[in-house]
């Protein structure tokens, strides 16, 4: 699969949500000094950003997955 | 009256036993156990529960009895002439010089007997191997990155799956497995495309196809597609179209969908209630900080005023950086809806209240609005 691991995976969105309710039960609850707050607060902005782009843009990506005479998987586009 | 020709006395002469016991040696050395299919007659049920009866075809016929122990077993009686199939052991009785087939298991053809066979025989091998316990069945990913399709290019369940991803979760990627799934060569195109879930960078697969005719879909039914799903690194969601009878990959898939667009829905979130999950934690964070920055300032209030001085340049640092931030805040929505004037009814565990039967008189609940939480109860539901 040479074509999708040149893509490095964004964090997936079960790993920004579940990092965005940690940040802010940190800021509901924990005793935290204000420095602390805001950077939670700006890491909970990008993961918020992040999480609401992957839930509202994009376009199902349909692929066929071929298998060559070596043995290796490609690849191709499909229109569906 | 013509004299007896007497035997050989060259040759010893056999006992009967002997004879009886040399028949009973090859008969029962030769076949074993084995399925003989047949036409049923003449069936007799003892009272002590054993069955008698014959099993026939054009040219032969053979007695044969079946024991209370595994009669019982037989769902149901069959009738005079039913085509029927018997795992059984021919045995000779010496006794009374019979040959007899002792039946084990009668299974009533109704012309799907080859099928059925096949069928029990894969089943009990994959029971043996363990493949069917419950404890081998995978929970799905909550939020899948990418979902395998083992289905055909051509048929209209590929359609059908890519639509229910456009509309609940587009950001999905669909990695196609061609495969045939009904024919002659549907047993290898499955076998081959489900070795290769190995290879593929995908959370789930879900092995599709439409409704059709009940012999279509015998191949699912098959022990060599059932182990090559068993095998598979990833969960498996099982739609092949059976309406009533399930079949062998139904059960061992980690989950059974009755069609492939409700395999897709089981697969995939509902954008809706992520994004609405996400506006919550939105409104959540925002107050979490603001919560933080009053307590600040009240703390600073009650200091004296060498430390008010000295906090003073610190506090403005903080609220340039707040408000920068509260900016980037106020293009995300939820925040946006507030500023026109709605409340979000939250309860302390942060649950968003939308439905009237959320609500019971007394309870209390937060009301957020632009500016802050406002402690709210319930009068009247």
């Amino acid at each position: 699969m040479s074509k999708s691991r040149k893509q490095e995976p964004a964090a997936s969105l079960a790993e920004s949500l579940q990092r965005l309710e940690e940040i802010v039960s940190s800021l509901e609850s924990a005793e935290l000094d204000l420095d602390d707050a805001l950077r939670l607060f700006e890491e909970g902005i990008g993961l918020l950003r992040g999480a609401r782009d992957q839930v509202a843009g994009a376009e199902v990506k349909v692929q066929q997955v071929l298998e060559n005479a070596e043995g290796d998987l490609q690849l191709r586009d499909l229109d569906i | 009256m013509t004299q007896l020709q007497l035997p050989d006395t060259r040759q010893t002469a056999y006992s009967v036993s002997e004879v009886a016991e040399a028949l009973s040696q090859a008969i029962e050395n030769t076949l074993g156990q084995v399925w003989i299919k047949g036409e049923l007659r003449e069936l007799k049920k003892h009272r002590n529960g054993h069955w008698y009866f014959s099993l026939a075809d054009e040219k032969a016929q053979l007695r044969c009895v079946m024991w209370q122990s595994n009669a019982q077993r037989v769902k149901s009686e069959p009738a005079d002439g039913a085509e029927v199939f018997l795992l059984a052991r021919p045995t000779f009785w010496s006794g009374k010089g019979d040959l007899r087939l002792t039946a084990v298991t009668l299974l009533q053809s109704e012309g799907i007997g080859a099928q059925q066979l096949a069928y029990l025989k894969a089943r009990e091998a994959l029971t043996r191997d363990g493949l069917f316990d419950p404890a081998r069945k995978r929970a799905l990913p909550g939020l899948p990155q990418a979902i395998a399709l083992i289905t055909s290019l051509d048929g209209a369940a590929l359609g059908d799956m890519v639509s229910v991803a456009r509309r609940r979760w587009p950001s999905i990627r669909l990695l196609v497995l061609p495969a045939t799934v009904q024919g002659q060569r549907a047993e290898g195109s499955l076998v081959r495309a489900l070795a290769l879930l190995e290879r593929v960078p995908a959370d789930l697969c879900v092995i599709g196809r439409g409704g059709g005719a009940k012999d279509d879909l015998a191949v699912f039914n098959s022990e060599a597609v059932c182990r090559a799903a068993a095998r598979s690194p990833i969960p498996i969601i099982s739609a092949v179209g059976h309406e009533t009878d399930l079949s062998l990959l139904d059960e061992i898939a980690d989950r059974r969908a009755p069609t492939p667009s409700a395999a897709m829905e089981m697969a995939l979130p509902d954008r809706n209630e992520v994004a609405e999950r996400i506006g919550a934690l939105g409104i959540r964070l925002a107050a979490g900080l603001r919560r933080r920055t009053e307590l600040m300032r009240e703390r600073m209030h009650r200091s004296g005023d060498r430390l008010r001085h000295a906090m003073h340049d610190r506090l403005h640092t903080v609220r340039v950086r707040v408000d920068r931030l509260g900016a980037q805040l106020q293009i995300l929505s939820p925040l946006k809806t507030l500023e026109r004037g709605y409340a979000v009814p939250r309860r302390e565990d942060g649950t968003v209240l939308r439905r009237r039967d959320q609500f019971t008189p007394g309870d209390r609940f937060d009301l957020q609005v632009r500016d802050g939480v406002v402690a709210a109860r319930t009068e009247s539901p």
